[in-house]
């Protein structure tokens, strides 16, 4: 309960702070003490000094996995609010409000990380988008912002509908929301109970932004100002991925047909993900529309947690979250400082700012999965968790084979920005802070990359006595 | 600690002159810290040292299986080692000499390589062997993107990048499947040698691995990157990519695939038929190809694929020549590139046509050049012809056909290296080549003497260097 009361409370305060503070950056300030407190909250609750968690024993549980990850989904969000502290009063003037939704959203994921009954997941769902609306629609005089919000809240609300039928059905069929209970069910209602499997699987498929339900990702994370359409891939993205897991841990395998039912269903998902979101992806010419798509292709990667879920598979997507989240941050805030968006735009960028130009190196390559980076060790992780049964062989090759065509489209931007001159010589200026931010997050990128245990170090500080 | 040196401190004086910004041009960095390594290797090798040369810590656990840093220096990783110190010693030497003052993170990204390069030919697990393998193409692909030249340049880079991507992931496949399905204990060689032998159908696996080491060497259908991006790239990068790059593909087959997977498919006869055919086809198009760089890089190929033919001979003599063959290619090339190098800054060569009658007005690089060509052709008293005697002499009584297909190669080879100092060296003298004499750097008699002093010292006392693969 200490997560979600931290974060409302959050949310609350920053409704407010707009009357106190005009300085915007003490927002940023405000936003990054707020995300330490939450943290804290989020420690103590792991200690076992829980706020009303006996209260609530059908809602909520302390789950150190998904506190863990709430955890890390706090940090990123430090690391992408203070890269981010001059951005965010570009899509408007109402930083407060700004503030506001993403700790309102923030709550969302800390119902997500605590509950442990479909309804409740329902709920932390919905407060986890409707933030997200608002946010893409934030830029008010831009077209493409409200259409991005338009498309976001249409699609949003119709997944949401899929969400609550599925919902219904294994309610139907098993008696319970309960997640540890809905594991079983009337054998008369199988038919409905699968179906509600399968309905449940697709819309939070829509929240995730893997295919079949990936068509709005592209036009929303393009439309939304790039500010927030940073927070979506990295934060949110992660959190649905939370759920998602901990929603299908849920899922017992109980016959050799429920398991290849279940692996088809997933690889087609994975498969048809990779598929559309790499071709696609080629064929861009906005970096930024590119991002996007890559973005639908690293959730299809991070299907794979999913595919065998154990211990291994839980802590391969934390680590993916992470490596993708930094990488994402990074990516987007460069995407805020050059001119244009397109490929055009990053030309020559190496010599108007070497650092820029070099923490993007390291993201695209982390995102492309080359070793000395975390995302290698990211996909390295995530794919050998799926490797069980010697058939997935194909399934993993097909996934690394297509990783090549993603290569392709990182390296264009490398090419841009290191082999091709720009008609602009103006150099870019970063404050001190920026500078000493994107060269962390590079760090950190490659430390991950060559020390992985970092980040279970981190982890077990958390949960020690 | 010892042998991660040769690792770390190209790789951190590489990351220094790279990411800091100097004014002075800092290329003695690079000639110092290959020399140092040089040195390092050899005192590592020839003295009995009293320590052991394998060295393993744990480095990170994934499921049940342990990944370690895990570095060896011995047999033929050594000599790899040696060959790469040298290499670059004398390819910084060269530069230092002509003075061609590149910035300072050309050669920052020159180092970085190096020290991937050690670690490919150190690294005992097979996690941080891929590691290696890849870090080594990053440096690689921003040296060929930002130095390289002619128009086609980001296409051939683009070309290469994503060919030895697809390779390598490929590889990764295989690895995952390795550590997740077959379970060793550890990745450590050793370990995985053990479950691989003892599961017996695994010839998808061993595919998995052999595409991704035909693409770095390169064979023959998978080549096509090659000729391009040699064309393109500037000499010291070529150097790299012919010399040491191809030998990392020839290493790890020999210390990774032949280890793990003993035989690759059924019948090893027709895939060596394929890499023959490549061979052939390789020396044709050398023979008939005009631009300079392109007949180097065609002759590579058909050199390495000679040196794959005989690694599968079976036969302990073809390995050792094979091994010899290795080193020696080496050396070879990196003479011929640079006195192509040296051509080519001074007359402006391009191709065969371009230039002709050096020898009349600059007659020690025309030595220099024909000296290496012969050693191309592995003429006796040079080294290659030790390799070449021994590899053909144990492909004839493995198989008569690939011996006759690598004999063929030997005489074409012959053909097109005469063919092409004949058309730069003889003749009118045309293009760039004024009648005035032309002076020779002094150093660059050490740099060229040097390469030929060891050439033909591995080819009259060729025991140096098999004391060295048997340790």
């Amino acid at each position: 309960m200490n997560i979600i009361l931290t974060s409302a409370l959050s949310g609350i305060i920053f409704m407010f702070s707009g009357f106190v503070l005009k300085d915007k950056r003490h927002q940023s300030i405000l936003a990054t003490i707020l995300f330490i407190v939450m943290i804290a909250s989020a420690a103590f609750q792991l200690q076992g000094y829980g706020i009303m968690l006996d209260k609530y024993p059908n809602m909520i549980e302390t789950d150190p996995y998904r506190i863990a990850f709430f955890v890390i989904l706090c940090l990123v969000g430090i690391y992408y609010t203070l890269v981010n502290r001059y951005n965010f009063s570009k899509p408007g003037s109402k930083v407060s409000d700004y503030f506001a939704l993403i700790f309102i959203s923030f709550t969302g994921i800390a119902v997500l990380a605590s509950f442990n009954n479909l309804i409740l997941m329902f709920l932390g769902i919905e407060i986890l988008s409707i933030p997200l609306y608002a946010l893409a629609g934030s830029a008010k005089h831009k077209m493409k912002s409200t259409e991005a919000a338009v498309k976001y809240f249409l699609m949003g609300a119709f997944s949401t509908g899929i969400m609550l039928m599925g919902i219904t059905l294994i309610y139907g069929a098993s008696g319970s929301f309960m997640l540890k209970n809905i594991t079983a069910y009337a054998f008369d209602f199988q038919t409905i109970y699968y179906l509600g499997w399968v309905m449940l699987i697709l819309s939070l498929c829509f929240k995730v932004s893997v295919a079949p339900m990936h068509f709005w990702a592209p036009d929303v994370y393009d439309g939304t100002p790039t500010v927030f359409s940073s927070y979506m891939i990295t934060i949110v993205k992660g959190a649905g991925f939370m759920t998602f897991l901990t929603v299908l841990a849920s899922f017992k395998i109980t016959s050799q047909i429920v398991a290849d039912n279940y692996r088809f269903l997933l690889s087609f998902i994975i498969i048809l993900t990779l598929i559309l979101g790499n071709f696609s992806a080629l064929k861009q010419t906005s970096v930024k529309r590119m991002l996007a798509y890559s973005s639908v292709v690293q959730a299809g990667f991070m299907m794979f947690a999913l595919f065998e879920i154990s211990e291994e598979s839980k802590y391969a997507l934390l680590y993916y979250t992470v490596s993708y989240g930094l990488a994402s941050v990074v990516l987007f805030y460069v995407l805020t400082r050059v001119k244009k968006v397109t490929y055009k735009g990053f030309n020559g960028l190496s010599e108007r700012s070497p650092l820029l130009a070099f923490s993007s190196v390291v993201a695209l390559l982390s995102l492309a999965g080359i070793p000395f980076t975390s995302g290698f060790l990211a996909k390295f992780f995530i794919l050998s968790s799926a490797m069980k049964e010697p058939s997935n062989l194909i399934l993993v090759i097909a996934a690394l084979v297509l990783a090549v065509l993603s290569v392709y489209y990182y390296i264009k931007v490398i090419i841009a920005m290191y082999f091709r001159k720009s008609t602009n010589k103006k150099k870019i200026k970063l404050s001190f802070t920026t500078q000493i931010l994107l060269i962390l997050g590079t760090v950190l990128t490659v430390a991950l990359g060559v020390y992985p245990d970092l980040l279970k170090m981190m982890l077990n500080c958390l949960n020690s006595h | 600690m010892l042998l991660s040196l040769l690792i770390l401190l190209p790789l951190i004086a590489g990351a220094g002159l790279t990411f800091i910004k100097h004014n002075r041009s800092l290329g003695f960095v690079g000639t110092a810290v290959s020399i140092y390594c040089l040195v390092y290797t050899l005192f590592l090798l020839f003295t009995n040292t009293p320590v052991d040369l394998t060295v393993a810590y744990p480095w990170f656990k994934l499921g049940d299986t342990q990944a370690n840093i895990a570095l060896s220096l011995t047999g033929l990783g050594a000599a790899m080692v040696l060959l790469t110190t040298l290499v670059y010693t004398l390819l910084f030497a060269y530069f230092y000499t002509i003075k061609k003052n590149y910035k300072n993170s050309f050669y920052g990204l020159l180092l970085i390589a190096f020290g991937g390069l050690n670690g490919v030919f150190l690294a005992q697990d097979l996690v941080l062997f891929y590691f290696f393998w890849e870090i080594v193409l990053i440096p690689i692909y921003f040296l060929i993107g930002i130095w390289g030249s002619g128009k086609t340049k980001i296409a051939a880079n683009t070309t290469f990048f994503l060919y030895t991507i697809l390779g390598s992931m490929l590889m990764l496949g295989g690895i995952i499947y390795i550590g997740f399905y077959l379970r060793p204990t550890s990745f450590l060689l050793t370990d995985v040698v053990k479950v691989t032998s003892s599961f017996g159908n695994l010839q998808t696996l061993a595919w998995l691995f052999l595409i991704a080491f035909a693409i770095k060497i390169p064979l023959f259908p998978l080549h096509s990157w090659q000729p391009a991006v040699y064309k393109t790239s500037s000499t010291p990068v070529t150097v790299i990519l012919s010399a040491l790059m191809a030998k990392m593909g020839l290493f790890a087959v020999v210390n990774w695939l032949l280890n793990m997977f003993p035989s690759i498919c059924p019948n090893t006869d027709n895939l060596l038929y394929i890499v023959g055919f490549g061979l052939f086809y390789a020396s044709l198009i050398a023979l008939t190809t005009k631009n300079v760089k392109k007949i180097v890089a065609y002759s590579s190929i058909a050199h390495l694929a000679l040196i794959f033919m005989s690694l599968y001979a079976q036969s302990e003599m073809g390995t050792k020549g094979a091994y010899f063959q290795m080193f020696s290619h080496g050396i070879v090339v990196l003479g011929l590139w640079l006195s192509v190098d040296y051509m080519q800054r001074k007359y402006k060569l391009t191709d065969i046509k371009s230039i002709s009658g050096i020898a009349s007005i600059d007659p020690c690089i025309a030595i220099f050049f024909t000296f290496f060509g012969l050693a191309n052709v592995a003429l006796p008293l040079t080294s290659s012809f030790i390799g070449e005697f021994m590899m053909l002499n144990a492909l004839y009584t493995y198989n008569p056909i690939l011996c006759v297909i690598g004999c063929t190669g030997v005489i074409l080879s012959a053909a097109y290296t005469l063919r092409l100092s004949t058309a730069l060296l003889f003749g009118e003298r045309s293009g760039s080549v004024s009648k005035k004499k032309q002076k020779f750097p002094k150093t660059l008699y050490l740099i060229f003497g040097v390469i030929s002093v060891i050439i033909l010292v591995l080819g009259i006392y060729p025991s140096v260097l098999f004391n060295l693969f048997q340790n």
